[in-house]
């Protein structure tokens, strides 16, 4: 290969994008789904949410008889008003202390409210709600905030720097959150919902099926992707096949050199094959060296996870082997064919 | 042993050969002359297989050449043949060495001894100081002389030499000559072109090439 570095250079490197784009592409996006996912745990996919769509709601007590029936392990109101202060308009949500541990909110000073009785003029608040001398006062009632919590708390439902979380006190409330006591306990569920609202009075989302989506949203971006990236690895390869095939006529010199020298067809077609299979297999290297290179550098970039597969690595180092190996056959085989006599004419 | 019977060769209109019949011995040292275009390079290859008559046979030990099939061809060239083209013929990127080593490669030699020998044989033609220079590298004279000594990497029992002196000084071919008459010496037949009639010495039997007819002297 030393007779033309540069073609085999610039083939290679047409290679080695191509790899590149197509490794980064495939760790990039399974960093962002394990981001994903593990965020998304955070936010507590496995909470569920109950939307009743009865204008007057379903008495709050109903929460209890869930609870009390085992199927629930975690469930709270969530009832919604605004807050006009000033130029700010915060969100008051009225939960309950089981709404805190569900959405995994923090705090970054204070305490959590209780369900206790003396415990109903206390509110948390969000890091960006301001208040004077700790106090709130929504609707009627003045509120103490007992905490205030970290910055950037969100769950699937937004961010909670600009939420004020007060106990509720609505007795009709329309939504509910609640996790299962297991997995597959919807049945039940709506068995002990059936009593109170008809089947189209109400309705159950899963924060799962949303993660899910997510996720299938993020495969489907991954194969466009490798897709385009393949297209890439494609062109460069038919790259390599003219380059196989326009060398293999170049040196035609060469193959009669090596044919009187006692070569036969077989040797012929095994040093054009390990050739091109070899520009491959170091544009590989080069593309691979380099995806780990983005991969770190965006993961980094992205605070994103390092996700970075070997057995991926292998594959596409194979497949470009044997991708490479595969131009040269009819290069090899041509260039192969001629007699002593056609390439050299002295 | 060869004979050859009958051969022709047309290159379109032009024919170069004309019913070439001739034998050729084992030990034979045979000097071809001829007028420039009269087909002693022709002549050449079609004896080495390297391209096919249009008529006629070219029977080595009994058997035409000309049938055999492609891995026949290729073990005949690895086994009992030596050729060196009109002009060196060498493969630009290998050494000196490793051009010269490629015959035995080809034939199964392991690459390590095939490389002290072809060492060895540069040593026999001259070139021990150029073993690892690139073709680009040699003159006229060093390229023609490493490729006589690529020819005897197999110890052919044939060795054809189009002009091996062609591009040497009086001095430098008259010491391949000595070299091939050595080589004709292990009772290898060789068969050589030349303009110079000083040559004509060397060999033991003379071909003259005219008009397409090979007469013998
Ligand atoms: N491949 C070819 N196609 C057409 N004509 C050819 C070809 N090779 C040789 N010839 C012609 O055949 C004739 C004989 O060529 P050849 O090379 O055998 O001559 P030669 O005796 O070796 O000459 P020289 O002493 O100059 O090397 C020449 O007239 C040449 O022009
Ligand atoms: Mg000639």
């Amino acid at each position: 290969m030393k007779h033309h570095k540069r073609v085999v250079f610039l083939t290679s490197f047409g290679i080695s994008v191509a790899i590149a784009c197509m490794l980064s592409v495939r760790f990039l996006s399974d960093g962002v789904k394990s981001s994903l996912n593990s965020e998304m745990e955070k936010m507590g996919s496995s909470v569920s949410v109950l939307q009743v769509k009865r204008p007057d709601g379903i008495p709050a007590d109903f929460a209890d008889i869930l609870l009390n029936s085992g199927t629930v392990s975690f469930i709270s109101p969530r009832t919604v008003e605004f807050l006009e202060s000033g130029d700010e308009t915060y969100t008051v949500y009225g939960v309950n202390s089981s709404f805190f541990e569900m959405c995994g909110l923090k705090l970054s000073s204070g305490s959590f409210f209780s369900d206790r009785a003396d415990d109903h003029e206390l509110c948390v608040i969000g890091s960006k709600v301001k208040t004077s001398r700790n106090i709130i006062l929504i609707g009627k009632t003045y509120y103490r905030v007992s905490g205030v919590l970290e910055e950037e708390n969100y769950d699937l439902n937004g961010s909670y720097d600009n939420a004020v979380l007060i106990p509720n006190r609505y007795p009709h409330p329309s939504e509910f959150l609640f996790t299962c006591a297991y997995s597959e306990d919807d049945e039940l569920i709506r068995n002990i919902l059936h009593e109170y609202l008809t089947d189209s009075e109400y309705e159950i989302r899963k924060n799962a099926e949303f993660s899910e989506s997510v996720n299938t949203v993020a495969r489907l971006m991954t194969k466009v992707l490798s897709f385009i990236s393949g297209i890439s690895l494609f062109v460069s390869l038919s790259g390599l096949v003219s380059v196989t095939y326009i060398t293999g006529i170049n040196r035609k010199r060469e193959w009669g050199i090596r044919k009187s020298c006692g070569a036969g067809r077989k040797e012929i077609i095994c040093q054009l094959l390990i050739e091109s299979g070899m520009i491959s297999i170091i544009g590989f290297l080069f593309g691979a060296a380099n995806s780990l290179l983005i991969t770190a550098v965006f993961s980094y970039l992205l605070e994103m996870e390092f996700v970075f597969q070997a057995g991926v690595l292998l594959k596409t180092g194979l497949l470009s082997a044997i991708m490479g190996m595969t131009a040269g056959i009819v290069p090899a085989w041509n260039a192969s064919g001629k007699s002593i006599a056609d390439c050299i004419d002295t | 042993m060869m004979r050859i019977v009958n051969a022709g060769k047309k290159y379109g209109e032009l024919e170069v050969l004309h019913g070439v019949s001739v034998r050729i011995d084992d030990g034979d040292f045979i000097i071809v002359r001829g007028k420039s275009g009269s087909g002693k390079s022709t002549l050449l290859k079609i004896i080495g297989g390297v391209l096919p008559p249009d008529e006629g046979k070219i029977l080595w030990n009994g058997v035409d050449i000309c049938r055999y099939k492609e891995s026949e061809m290729v073990k005949w060239r690895r086994s009992s043949l030596g050729f060196v083209f009109q002009s060196p013929e060498l493969i630009p990127y290998l050494s000196a060495k490793e051009n010269a080593a490629l015959p035995m490669i080809y034939n199964g030699c392991p690459r390590r001894s095939a490389l002290i020998r072809a060492g060895k044989l540069l040593k026999m033609v001259g070139l021990s100081e150029r073993m690892n220079h690139y073709p680009a590298e040699l003159s006229g004279g060093e390229a023609q002389r490493c490729a006589i000594a690529r020819s005897l990497g197999n110890m052919p029992s044939m060795l054809l030499c189009d002009e091996p002196s062609g591009a040497l000084d009086p001095l430098g071919a008259k010491s391949v000559m000595k070299l091939l008459k050595m080589v004709n010496q292990y009772r290898k037949t060789v068969i050589v072109v030349t303009h110079d009639p000083a040559w004509e010495a060397f060999g033991n039997r003379v071909w003259d090439l005219s008009e397409g007819r090979l007469t013998e002297r």
